[in-house]
């Protein structure tokens, strides 16, 4: 029995799960709150799961898909008043569940369960930078700041172009009335010159003048490579997701030259990652940057418009683990 | 934002000759003869967004135009009129069974508001695997346009109702991806099928490749007609047994079943040398000549040598095909 881990907003998992359901592989897929620790056996080394209303013991699992969102509870409402002892008990309980679920990762890792994907380790952006670096792979000179006269001397020296973006994921709010999704931007002169001496911690980057985009998918050694001219429309020059259906993005199959192939397997080796989705640039140069990978990112947007059936391999390789 | 663009003979040779090639050596091919013809082409396509330039063609393969489905059927026709009396909801269970996602009704007499309400129940309490349903059904005194307005939004499945028989001809886009048509158009038998007409033209990816390998109508069909006789169209001849006492399953295994599945554009007569030939649907159900499985679709009033459309029902080239169909009452819409 294959186990997918994920949730139940994600597309792509539907479409994995169609391939395997026709190539008549057995597979449980468990969204966010689908799956429960009910019993842990040291005697024997296995662990029951509770999967809805089944029980599932851990050493039927033979391999087992980290798609995406870990392993959630329904934490219950707690009664106290005092609403500092509140929160601190509700975040023992997240610590709590977090270890459980941690235990259960470590015990499909310690007992070879073969996988693809990954929750034990994420290196995000910073960390990946510099392996990417340490592999040859160029990076944007990028810079972490709080103080506005570093930035405005970051800003000169790169040549008046830099833009922003998130240290960790991006932000992304909803609300009733209010929708916010972190971009990475663009930042001015004038931008610069409203901020205050001293500000939070964040990240600025040169702006890489670019001729297109790539989101390469790597799973298992095998890169499924997409370029994006993303500067054909104003809107998507600077973040990509910013694209409209009215010019859309020209998005074609792309071969990486070799020798970026190669730097790139060594960072994920480095990365400790079997699968991602990475995002790099061209510029104008023909120059090859390094922006970050996505250990859990969407492939169906790389998958469908090249032809390149991403989902029915991970159906294949699940099958073969 | 899909269209098509007419291109001639020549700057088809150009583009599949020298593929990645400068624009100079291109030019230099032809002897520098053409130079300013190439230059109009290559600026043709550029406005259209139909090229990019780049100093390295080796990074942009050609697209895989392989075409794969995880199930072995996707899409089903049921048919019934007022004399069909097979079990329709032993044919819903079969197909869901087959993870047989999409389906279209096409009810050619009025029937009971219940009788469909129980179908999509019968689908949601299975929590059923068939998530697009087509129905086509005639206008009928309890049909209420917000009534049926709202059957969008209570039965989640339903991508397409079509009220045939209509006093008008409408068409109302509920979402992107669901629609409410009401038309004037009798479709009162399966006779009405099989129409080859641009307004059908489907421009993506997914027919696109399909149709390189596969017949662009029947591929990963079947079909249920209104005597419940399991067919790959309902207006084929050919039956392959009755649901009463057949699965589809059998069917599906049967490969004199699946035979016309492989029937590509390429392998039918005129369509092989038209240029719509990978976005357009087909017929194997009405052709020109009745006797040939490779032969035109009869409704198509086509000529790709001429780029000419013509009422195909009044060609009296096809009069004999249009008799023996006993098609002759046809009124083309």
């Amino acid at each position: 029995m294959i186990l997918i881990l994920s949730e139940k907003s994600d597309i792509t998992t539907n479409q994995v799960l169609d391939w395997c359901i026709g190539y008549q592989t057995s597979v449980i897929r468990a969204n966010a709150y689908d799956l429960k620790i009910a019993h842990i056996d040291y005697s024997n080394n296995y662990i029951l799961l509770k999967y809805k209303k089944e029980i599932i013991k851990s050493t039927k699992i033979k391999a087992v898909w980290y798609r995406r969102a870990r392993i959630k509870y329904k934490y219950p409402s707690i009664s106290i008043e005092n609403n500092q002892l509140k929160n601190r008990i509700k975040q023992h309980l997240h610590e709590e569940w977090s270890e459980m679920i941690r235990f259960l990762e470590q015990w499909f890792k310690n007992n070879s369960v073969p996988s693809i994907g990954n929750y034990l380790l994420k290196d995000r952006k910073l960390t990946q930078l510099s392996i990417a670096k340490q592999n040859s792979l160029h990076i944007p000179n990028t810079i972490i700041t709080a103080q506005k006269s570093e930035l405005l001397l970051f800003f000169k020296n790169c040549k008046k172009n830099i833009i922003t973006k998130d240290i960790g994921c991006s932000l992304s709010f909803i609300s009733d009335h209010l929708i916010i999704d972190g971009y990475t931007e663009e930042v001015s002169k004038e931008f610069i010159d409203n901020l205050s001496d001293t500000f939070f911690p964040s990240l600025f980057q040169e702006n890489i003048v670019k001729v297109y985009e790539l989101r390469i998918f790597f799973l298992k050694d095998r890169f499924y490579s997409m370029a994006i001219f993303s500067q054909q429309n104003e809107k998507s020059r600077i973040d990509v997701r910013k694209n409209d259906d009215e010019i859309p993005n020209r998005r074609v199959p792309y071969q990486l030259p070799k020798e970026i192939e190669h730097k790139l397997l060594l960072t994920m080796k480095k990365l400790n990652l079997d699968t991602g989705s990475i995002d790099m640039i061209v510029d104008t140069k023909g120059d090859y940057y390094f922006l970050e990978v996505n250990p859990s990112g969407q492939f169906g947007m790389v998958s469908s418009p090249c032809n390149y059936y991403i989902e029915r391999t991970i159906a294949q390789e699940l099958q073969q683990l | 934002m899909q269209s098509i663009h007419y291109i001639p003979n020549s700057l088809y040779e150009l583009i599949e000759d020298h593929f990645g090639k400068t624009i100079d050596d291109i030019k230099e091919a032809y002897q520098n003869q053409y130079d300013d013809i190439i230059d109009e082409y290559i600026e043709y396509l550029n406005e259209n967004n139909c090229v990019f330039f780049t100093d390295h063609p080796e990074c942009f393969p050609a697209m895989n135009l392989q075409w794969d489905y995880p199930y072995k059927v996707s899409n089903a026709i049921i048919d019934w009129n007022k004399n069909s009396n097979y079990n329709i909801f032993e044919v819903l269970n079969q197909l869901d069974m087959l993870h047989c996602k999409h389906i279209q009704f096409r009810f050619y007499d009025p029937i009971e508001k219940e009788f469909l309400l129980k179908i999509l129940d019968f689908l949601n309490q299975k929590e059923s695997i068939i998530n697009s349903l087509e129905i086509y059904i005639p206008n009928t005194k309890w049909i209420r346009q917000e009534e049926m307005e709202n059957w969008f939004k209570e039965h989640l499945r339903i991508s397409l109702i079509c009220i045939h028989s209509s006093f008008d001809d409408e068409i109302i886009k509920i979402t992107d991806d669901k629609i409410f048509i009401h038309t004037k158009q009798q479709i009162i038998s399966s006779s009405h099928c099989g129409v080859i007409s641009m307004n059908y033209f489907s421009i993506n990816l997914k027919t696109f490749t399909e149709s390189q390998h596969y017949n662009s109508c029947l591929n990963r069909k079947i079909a249920i007609d209104i005597d419940g006789e399991i067919k790959n169209c309902p207006s084929m001849t050919q039956s392959f047994g009755n649901i009463e006492n057949n699965t589809l399953k059998q069917t599906l295994n049967n490969s004199d079943f699946t035979a016309v599945w492989n029937i590509p554009k390429d392998k039918v007569d005129t369509c092989k040398t038209c240029e719509f030939r990978y976005i357009c649907t087909d017929c194997r159900a009405y052709t020109e000549d009745p006797k040939n499985l490779n032969s035109k679709p009869l409704k198509c009033g086509y000529n790709p040598h001429t780029n000419e459309w013509k009422d195909w029902s009044t060609n009296p080239l096809k009069k004999e095909a249009i008799h023996y169909y006993k098609l002759k009452d046809f009124k083309q819409t």
